[in-house]
């Protein structure tokens, strides 16, 4: 048996009794999977994820039914909070003590949220999840509700991940069919329910208060914490909300994984993240790490670099509420806290990369303006302040209206107002959204400030990213005067007669580069 | 989707059996030497298997057109095949993925597998 050769081979599974293809790699020695830690994610994209009976043989289920069997609700809390599992949804708390305030409280009835709201762009992990394991969540999700005591659940997931709601749905019905979820499980005297709540996909909504508003059916807006959640959350009863990855790792903990979770990763963050990347990056896609890997590990170890031999600038990670990490910066290892002492954050799992032709006052641009229409207004700093400082930026980026130094000066004045704005902003919100809205703006002057800079003074984008930042000239020696840019320019910017060189007036000239692109003898000069 | 080999009966019976062990037994593991427990996780096959990654990712560059020429050929060649969609194995670069799986030989993966079979 040959393999074609016009087609790219990848790698194999080495199987029992199986012959093996040669000079193909096996899976596990695959360059971009050999230094990963496949944990969350072993089972995705390699068992077929609507079938309950695979999942089971590759043991699915057995850490539940084991644990309801031998263990008592409050042990699994402990052994979740001695594993030193933190959340994976950004706020990294320690989910075993989160837990034990809901096991804590007394009332008739307690509920579990799963949520599945990823609102960051660029972020994918849950919906790769789910997508490709759903029954390792719903076993994470058992395996919570139990310790907490809660019959009852909700899966928070956004409209746009209709492949993942489908087998979501279709996972839920197999586990239903074997008894694995409804009333009396096994005979045990516990009942679980869990329902799918399809939400429109407002970043906001992922915030835990503003999240419950929405599956009680009201605006989704966040509230003042306290009362946490944990204690009166859903329909005023104790809630427990936790992360997609945070609930796909326990099966892993519980009951008999405790001391090999702990032996992965750092003093404080342990077990194993998963990142999206994405952005300029050889190889895009999922990864997964033991923390304490360092970011440079996952770039340029795992994911090939930085394609077209171009200059590593930036990754940003954690999104709209995360920080940059530049190349001075690279050896940091993934662990929530030396992610924060550096100014960006572990967040739900986005790394974008960025490389040389990346201007970075346009990245913050960028997520100012994600954050600025996400802002759900409660707030008079996030709602108003966001987008204020959204028109500093615009400011910075357009073109002058005129060349005055007061002008510049007005513009400087723009990266100080920045700060002090940003400041305000993080000090006064009252959710995580606001608290965290300034991040990616007050990260980048701090690490990329000349670049600030060149755009306010010298009105120059190094990326020429910033487009109309470019002033467009003709080169005389070159022109054939063959009027072509002239007809196309849409502001009638450029004059002169047919056959002689032609000439860009500068008032009215837009830096939109459409002589550039139409000009056949090279003659129009960019600077 | 996929069909089990042997019908519903012997998945069914695979899974009561075993969730009951994990249940009653806490101590006891899968028999991996078990005639189903081969079968359903594909350590033995006897037709071809082809997996197909059909994340978002993989529909993306274009997973659900290769799943359908799959199909189609299987339909056309009557051959005896099953299909299996996948979800998204985090090479995201390298979508289409498609694995195959023919008896006696170890699971293949190949990437950029457009309409071509
Ligand atoms: C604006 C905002 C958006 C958030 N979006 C998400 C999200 O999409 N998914 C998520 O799991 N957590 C999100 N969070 C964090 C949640 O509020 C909450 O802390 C988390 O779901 C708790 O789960 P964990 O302890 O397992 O991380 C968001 C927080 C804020 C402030
Ligand atoms: S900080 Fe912003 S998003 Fe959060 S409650 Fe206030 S206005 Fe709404
Ligand atoms: S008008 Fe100058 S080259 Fe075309």
């Amino acid at each position: 048996m040959e393999i074609p050769t016009d087609i790219e081979t990848l790698y194999q599974f080495p199987t029992e009794n199986s012959r093996s293809w040669e000079s193909v790699l096996n899976f596990t020695d695959y360059p971009y999977f050999k230094n990963q830690k496949r944990f969350v994610l072993q089972n995705c994209g390699i068992l077929n994820p609507v079938s309950i009976a695979e999942y089971i043989a590759f043991g699915g289920y057995s850490s539940y039914l084991k644990t309801i069997k031998s263990n008592k609700p409050n042990e699994v809390c402990e052994m979740v909070e001695e594993s030193g599992l933190r959340g994976r949804g950004g706020g990294g708390f320690t989910t075993g003590t989160k837990w034990k305030f809901a096991h804590n409280t007394e009332a008739d009835q307690k509920y579990l949220i799963c949520n599945a709201d990823e609102g960051d762009p660029g972020a994918f992990m849950d919906r790769a999840v789910i997508e490709g394991d759903p029954h390792r969540l719903l076993e994470g999700m058992m395996l919570a509700a139990y310790a907490i005591g809660a019959s009852k659940s909700y899966v928070y997931i956004r409209a746009e991940y209709p492949l993942a709601i489908k087998r979501l749905k279709i996972a839920i019905e197999q586990a239903k069919k074997y008894g694995l979820i409804g009333e009396n499980i096994f005979g045990s005297e516990i009942d679980f329910e869990i329902k799918v709540k399809v939400g429109a996909g407002a970043f906001v909504c992922g915030e835990e208060t503003a999240l419950i508003n929405s599956i009680e059916g009201k605006r989704g807006m966040p509230k003042p914490r306290p009362p946490f959640p944990a204690v009166k959350g859903l329909f005023g009863k104790p809630t427990i909300i936790n992360n997609v990855e945070t609930l796909s790792c326990l099966r892993e903990i519980i009951p008999t994984g405790v001391e090999e979770f702990k032996a992965i990763g750092t003093e404080r963050s342990k077990g194993t993240k998963v990142f999206a990347l994405s952005g300029k990056v050889n190889l895009t896609g999922l990864v997964e790490v033991p923390m304490g890997t360092t970011i440079r590990e996952v770039i340029f170890d795992i994911a090939g670099g930085i394609p077209n031999n171009k200059k590593f600038k930036s990754v940003q990670i954690g999104g709209p509420s995360g920080g940059c990490i530049t190349e001075e910066n690279l050896d940091i290892e993934v662990d929530y806290d030396s992610l924060i002492s550096i100014g960006a954050m572990m967040g739900s799992g986005g790394l974008v990369v960025m490389d040389e032709d990346t201007c970075m006052v346009d990245v913050a641009k960028f997520f100012m303006d994600f954050i600025q229409r996400e802002s759900c207004g409660k707030c008079i700093p996030c709602r108003e302040g966001t987008r204020r400082m959204l028109e500093i930026l615009e400011d910075i980026t357009h073109k002058p209206v005129t060349s005055s130094e007061n002008e510049a000066l007005e513009r400087f004045k723009g990266v100080t107002q920045l700060e002090k704005l940003g400041k305000v902003i993080k000090e006064t919100s009252l959710c995580g959204l606001g608290q965290t809205a300034p991040n990616p703006v007050l990260s980048t002057i701090k690490w990329f400030r000349e670049e600030y800079e060149e755009h306010i003074f010298d009105r120059k984008c190094r990326a020429n990213v910033c487009t109309e930042l470019r002033t467009f000239t003709i080169d005389v020696d070159n022109c054939t005067g063959c009027t072509v840019c002239a007809k196309k320019c849409p502001t009638d910017a450029i004059i002169g007669s047919r056959k002689t060189p032609h000439f860009i007036v500068e008032d009215k000239c837009i830096s939109c580069g459409t002589c550039y692109d139409v000009c056949k003898f090279n003659s129009i000069v960019i600077s | 989707m996929s069909k089990k080999q042997g019908g519903k009966t012997m998945t069914d019976k695979f899974i009561n059996t075993n969730l009951g062990l994990f249940y009653n037994k806490p101590d006891n593991s899968i028999k991996t030497e078990s005639e189903d427990y081969k079968v359903i996780s594909r350590h033995k096959i006897n037709k071809p298997v082809v997996f197909v990654g059909a994340g978002t990712c993989g529909y993306g560059a274009g997973a659900g057109k290769t799943l359908e020429s799959v199909k189609n050929y299987i339909h056309t060649k009557k051959i005896d095949i099953d299909v299996v969609e996948l979800g998204c194995i985090g090479l995201c670069a390298a979508e289409p993925i498609v694995d195959v799986q023919i008896p006696g030989f170890n699971r293949i993966a190949f990437g950029h597998v457009t309409e071509k079979k």
